[in-house]
């Protein structure tokens, strides 16, 4: 039941923001139902509290007892009906590999390039990232310290260089339109929290400084993130409009003296980020289905998960009958909500309650 | 153990070779296209593009310097259906991931430029970086020029040159989808004029609904460029006692406010200028100079706004964004009626002017600014 304490805080720091920096490269207007990016900042702020609260069950429980993860923590005061529990958290995880590939898959064919074959590039990351889930987390943290070097210098370029289009017209007064693009991005930008779910199974392989690094990971992606949408609201104006992925969309005009054309480099970069992300939800899923099924079971359920995650992300972008439910930021924020903080909450009360009845 | 080097190996083919192998397309095997002109006569569009001539271009020496290019042209009712035909005159397929300049004929962009903005947009490959032109004849015409004069790249560099930031009225692909979508604003896209043999881009055509409304004369282009605050080598002159004076315009910098007094709305325009001035001499004095090229300034700029907004109601300068920004409130108010608020406003306009004697004259020169 004991776990190895195997990945270092800035490890584990880096695990987390690589996940947000992928989810947040496919970013749309149309899944936040909003018009306007700009009032995107304000509910980045808001979200960045509103994680504070849901992190905080996933903390607690962590402290109660840092050597186990929230898969043990159901067994252990649930039992039986715990393994309902771990089903829950067990789909949530699969359901965001499926959703990230999949939004990725739309990405890569309306926006790149309709020609690249989908089923190869989706075959080749979940081929990637399930061996890197067998290999476990340690590996994964090593690859990520590498492709988040890239990625930030990728991202630093591409600031300075949207900086100099920024045209203060573009900036329109917050909240202009009303409220609702605020309070859409609010449901849109703590839906997409998978890395809170993902710090209730991981917290406990890290050494120590669990609680920097939910702190930097919340503050410091969110803070980004605004920042990321006053520079490409400033430089891309009502361009941003007739976009669908906004943020990637800065990656086409960044370009700075020869340094022109850039974006297949970006979308090179972006990809190896996504083989960590998916391998670290794969990585979760296998802790949840090794507690389930036992360890005998483990290779046959791999390879069924990766069967299963290949269909779904090659069908999602061609069936709009079952995308729009699996997009759906309703759907996702209660998924997220559940395994982030009613779950835990559920476990924290079971536990503070046997506690209290073996006192008494 | 053996299993285990088997599987990465497996994954290091497939991710190596495999997904670059797929549909790929060979240099040889694309139509680098690097100019895109449109026309569109009678309902049937002529597509033109400009593409390297990668055979010749093999053949010629690696120091000449000059791309060979060749511009291929076909007609068909739609765009796709045109480029379909280029594909199949060449036997290639199109790349339009190098595109620099997309060419509108006149007569097309009088009948709206939106399904040609949209088409190329939503091109996987071409760049919203893109710089669309107008011409004075037809966009074919201006790419397939037999001298090999008008390649796309000079043409490119005629928007650039003289212009601050490299872009003063931002006429790219992304700007103008941007201004497409907004009722409230208009286009503008820089006039390229062709005239027995010599091409010059000093004129801006404005639009309104994507359609081609007017051209800014030279004198109106100078006052946009300085109300865009973007002013930068325009070069004019004045006349003072029978004698020329010259100015070249080094930078502007425009600040546009917005107010209602007394229910009438009103714009306050301030433009800081610096220039050099040459061919002047003791005989003028600066207190005479300057009012008189501040008068010279604001009279352009005036001129300007009468002409786009007044007669032609194109709000190229996006004054309703000014009015968001002074008071939004007044603006969610008025939404229906602000074209007609933009067109009734008065504007003030200020213009002052930091001045750089150059020239022989010590007396002057001595006192710069």
């Amino acid at each position: 039941m004991e776990r190895k304490n195997i990945v270092t805080a800035p490890q584990l720091f880096s695990l987390f923001f690589l996940c947000n920096i992928i989810i947040g490269i496919t970013y749309n207007l149309p899944m936040a139902k909003s018009i306007g990016i700009l009032d995107h900042i304000l509910s980045a702020i808001a979200a960045l509290f509103i994680n504070i609260l849901l992190i905080f069950p996933i903390y607690k429980i962590y402290k109660i007892n840092p050597n186990i993860n929230i898969v043990d923590n159901c067994i252990k005061n649930f039992k039986k009906i715990g393994i309902i529990f771990l089903i829950i958290y067990g789909v949530y995880y699969i359901f965001v590999c499926c959703y990230m590939l999949s939004l990725f898959n739309i990405f890569v064919r309306d926006i790149v390039d309709p020609d690249i074959s989908l089923f190869m590039l989706t075959f080749c990351v979940i081929l990637g990232s399930s061996y890197a889930a067998c290999k476990g987390i340690e590996g994964i943290a090593r690859a990520c310290s590498i492709i988040l070097f890239i990625i930030c210098l990728a991202i630093v370029f591409i600031i300075f260089t949207i900086i100099p289009q920024i045209d203060f017209m573009n900036y329109t007064p917050l909240l202009f339109n009303g409220p609702n693009d605020f309070i859409n991005g609010i449901f849109y930008l703590t839906s997409l929290s998978f890395y809170i779910p993902l710090a209730a199974t991981l917290l406990p392989v890290v050494k120590s400084g669990a609680k920097k690094v939910l702190i930097a990971t919340n503050t410091v992606t969110y803070i980004l993130f605004a920042i990321v949408i006053i520079i490409i609201a400033g430089a891309l104006g009502d361009y941003l409009k007739t976009q669908t992925f906004q943020i990637y969309e800065a990656t086409s005009t960044a370009e700075i003296g020869v340094f022109k054309r850039l974006d297949a480099i970006y979308l090179g970069i972006f990809t190896s980020g996504l083989f960590i992300t998916v391998s670290l939800f794969l990585f979760a899923f296998f802790l949840v289905i090794k507690k389930i099924l036992g360890v005998k079971r483990n290779k046959l359920i791999i390879f069924f998960a990766d069967i299963f995650l290949l269909v779904i992300s090659l069908i999602l972008p061609e069936f709009e009958e079952i995308s729009c439910f699996f997009y759906d930021t309703k759907f996702i924020f209660v998924f997220t909500f559940l395994t982030s903080f009613v779950i835990p909450t559920t476990i924290l009360l079971k536990y503070k309650l046997n506690l209290k009845w073996r006192n008494d | 153990m053996k299993v285990k080097n088997m599987f990465i190996l497996l994954e290091l083919i497939l991710v190596c070779f495999l997904p670059g192998c797929s549909k790929v397309s060979g240099l040889d095997e694309q139509l680098i296209v690097y100019g895109i002109g449109i026309d569109n006569s009678e309902g049937i569009y002529e597509l033109s593009v400009q593409a390297i001539d990668i055979k010749n271009n093999s053949e010629s020496s690696s120091k000449e310097a000059q791309k060979k290019l060749t511009t291929i042209s076909s007609k068909a009712p739609s765009l796709i259906e045109a480029e379909k035909q280029i594909e199949n005159q060449s036997g290639k397929k199109m790349l339009y991931s190098h595109a620099l300049i997309l060419i509108i004929g006149e007569q097309t962009a009088k009948n709206g430029i939106t399904d040609i903005v949209k088409f190329f947009s939503t091109n996987h490959k071409l760049r919203p970086t893109v710089e669309v032109l107008i011409s004075n004849i037809s966009a074919k015409d201006i790419l397939a020029n037999e001298k090999g004069e008008n390649n796309s790249e000079d043409i490119l560099a005629l928007t650039k040159v003289g212009k601050e930031n490299n872009d003063a009225i931002n006429s790219n692909l992304r700007y103008i989808l941007g201004d497409i979508n907004d009722n409230l604003k208009a286009e503008k896209v820089w006039y390229l004029e062709y005239n027995e043999g010599q091409m010059c881009c000093e004129k801006i055509s404005i639009l309104k609904n994507s359609k081609l409304i007017n051209i800014l004369d030279d004198d109106d282009t100078k006052g946009a460029i300085l109300c865009f605050g973007k002013a930068k080598n325009i070069c004019d002159n004045i006349k003072i006692n029978d004698k020329e004076i010259y100015y070249e315009i080094n930078k502007a910098k425009a600040n546009i406010n917005f107010s209602v007094e007394k229910g009438k709305p009103i714009f306050y325009v301030s433009v800081l200028v610096t220039m050099n001035l040459y061919n002047l001499d003791n005989n003028i004095s600066n207190e005479e100079v300057k009012p008189l090229i501040e008068k010279r300034l604001s009279n352009l700029i005036k001129n300007t706004i009468n002409f786009c907004i007044k007669e032609n109601n194109c709000d190229i300068f996006n004054f309703n964004k000014h009015i968001i920004k002074a008071n939004a409130d007044f603006f969610k108010a008025n939404l229906n009626r602000i074209e007609n608020i933009v067109a009734s406003a008065e504007y003030d306009i200020n213009v002052s002017t930091k001045i750089r004697y150059l020239g022989p004259n010590q007396d002057i020169s001595a006192l710069v600014y």
